[in-house]
């Protein structure tokens, strides 16, 4: 619930840089970042700890909220951490002296992958504070996206709230009916989700009617988006330069 | 999987399959105004996220679960639109719960998505539930939902392991998410049962045409499915 909360957050936040800049732009530059960041070999902790400039100077720089990536970075996957944390254990070969001691080979790729999440969870956080959803869905359908997963993912994000709070309410109203666990058993709760289930077909149903009555004839129609222009192409080449060079630029 | 443990050969190779299926999905989902496919898609994308805010208790151990979704939207909504369902839950997560990453997505894609709806669905499910009998429908749910998870959790293996960026062997990765995944399997496949099972009662019309469906070799790949024809005809 949480989780949700901080989506709608995203959808009034304050004090971000609102960029004049075409969405595709930003989505290709965080794309560009994520995989010049998986491209960063197992042991090159010096390449990665060089691209954790970029959010380190974007994030404030942007005046995005730093908790709110922090929080994403701190809940990353313990399925990674658990994985890489095997590496220190299975590569003890020593590789890199770090004052009086020397890192094992094992404990540098569990940095290494350690860092490659929290940067890769950064550089989405970065672009969903910078862009509204509605401006990812219409970079996505300008990036040539399927029409279909654009509009699934646009009537997902309208509609998640509300299914939400209806999902909460019901689950209120079954925790106040019981006692102890029981109401919380399977059965029951197969039975609330099927009639939450029927409700949500319900709702398509009249939302349809709702988009007929509007003169809905299968075709999403959406205005024009302006061609790329030099402000674009320059924050574009400038983000590959600079994200390339730091990549590239160490050993 | 994650952008931590993958290549960059197997992520740019995930995101080019997945981006095909995903462009078969949008074309074979396609519909024209008189379709309610577009809302009831979309809408049943938030269910899953929905669902997931009701948990139960797990038998005998006191723990709490809840729905992951993926069987149950396949089986409502056909392989071609649950895939995209699923695509559009995944990025979302991706996006706004930093799950995966960016560049696995093409491989969660496949573990979540392609699994469920391309291989299970129509290979397991669907012959095993055709004639919509209580007893055939928990089995096959249940047996689905497992095969779907520990598939899944193999596929991340193989990824992890053709990566190289994890020394774990893959048969110890195996041995660690494996019997996870399978248990989680179970209780998927028992709430997911327990839906079904709820809707064959309410709306024998909608679970009968889901799995009827299964029984028919219809020329179209296993579109449309029974389930929206149902949505149409609801009051």
């Amino acid at each position: 619930v949480k989780r949700l909360g901080e989506v709608r957050r995203l959808g009034r936040r304050t004090g971000v840089w609102s960029p004049d800049l075409d969405p595709r732009v930003l989505i290709l530059a965080v794309l560009l970042y994520v995989a010049l960041l998986v491209s960063v070999g197992k042991h090159s902790l010096g390449q990665v700890l060089a691209l954790l400039c970029v959010p380190l100077i974007a994030v404030p720089a942007l005046g995005i909220p730093a908790w709110a990536v922090i929080r994403k970075i701190i809940f990353v996957s313990p399925f990674v951490l658990g994985v890489g944390l095997f590496n220190p254990l299975l590569d003890t070969r020593p590789l890199l002296p770090v004052g009086p001691w020397v890192l094992s080979a094992g404990w540098v790729s569990f940095l290494v992958i350690a860092c490659k999440a929290w940067l890769s969870v950064a550089a989405v956080a970065v672009l969903t504070e910078l862009l509204p959803f509605e401006a990812i869905g219409a970079g996505l359908r300008r990036l040539k996206a399927p029409e279909a997963l654009v509009n699934q993912l646009l009537f997902l994000h309208r509609y998640l709230f509300l299914l939400v709070e209806e999902a909460q309410t019901l689950r209120k109203a079954r925790d106040l009916k019981s006692f102890g666990r029981r109401g919380r058993d399977l059965s029951t709760t197969a039975r609330l989700l099927g009639s939450l289930f029927l409700r949500t077909l319900e709702r398509s149903q009249r939302i349809h009617r709702s988009m007929l009555a509007r003169g809905f004839d299968g075709v999403f129609r959406h205005a024009p988006g302006r061609p790329l222009a030099a402000r674009d192409w320059i924050f574009l080449a400038g983000a590959a330069l600079v994200c390339a060079g730091l990549r590239l630029g160490v050993a | 999987m994650s952008d931590a443990l993958l290549s960059p050969v197997l992520g740019g190779a995930f995101w080019a399959a997945s981006a095909g299926l995903v462009a078969l999905s949008a074309r074979r989902s396609a519909g024209g105004a008189e379709e309610s496919t577009v809302p009831l898609m979309g809408v049943l994308s938030a269910f899953v996220f929905a669902a997931q805010m009701i948990n139960f208790t797990l038998p005998g151990t006191g723990s709490s679960g809840h729905l992951a979704g993926g069987l149950l939207l396949a089986i409502v909504l056909g392989a071609h639109r649950a895939f995209l369902a699923i695509t559009s839950i995944l990025v979302v997560q991706c996006l706004f719960f930093a799950d995966g990453g960016l560049m696995a997505l093409g491989a969660n894609l496949f573990n979540l998505g392609c699994i469920p709806c391309y291989l299970v669905y129509p290979l397991v499910w669907k012959p095993l539930a055709a004639r919509s009998a209580q007893g055939k429908i928990l089995a096959a749910t249940l047996l689905s939902t497992v095969l779907a998870f520990v598939l899944g959790a193999l596929s991340i293996v193989v990824q992890t392991g053709l990566s190289g960026i994890s020394d774990l062997p893959p048969s110890a990765l195996a041995l660690l998410l494996v019997p996870v995944q399978a248990a989680l399997g179970v209780v998927e496949g028992l709430i997911t049962a327990g839906i079904l099972l709820f809707l064959r009662k309410a709306r024998p019309d909608l679970l009968g045409q889901a799995a009827g469906s299964g029984s028919q070799r219809t020329t179209e790949a296993a579109e449309p499915p029974g389930s929206i024809a149902a949505a149409e005809a609801l009051p």
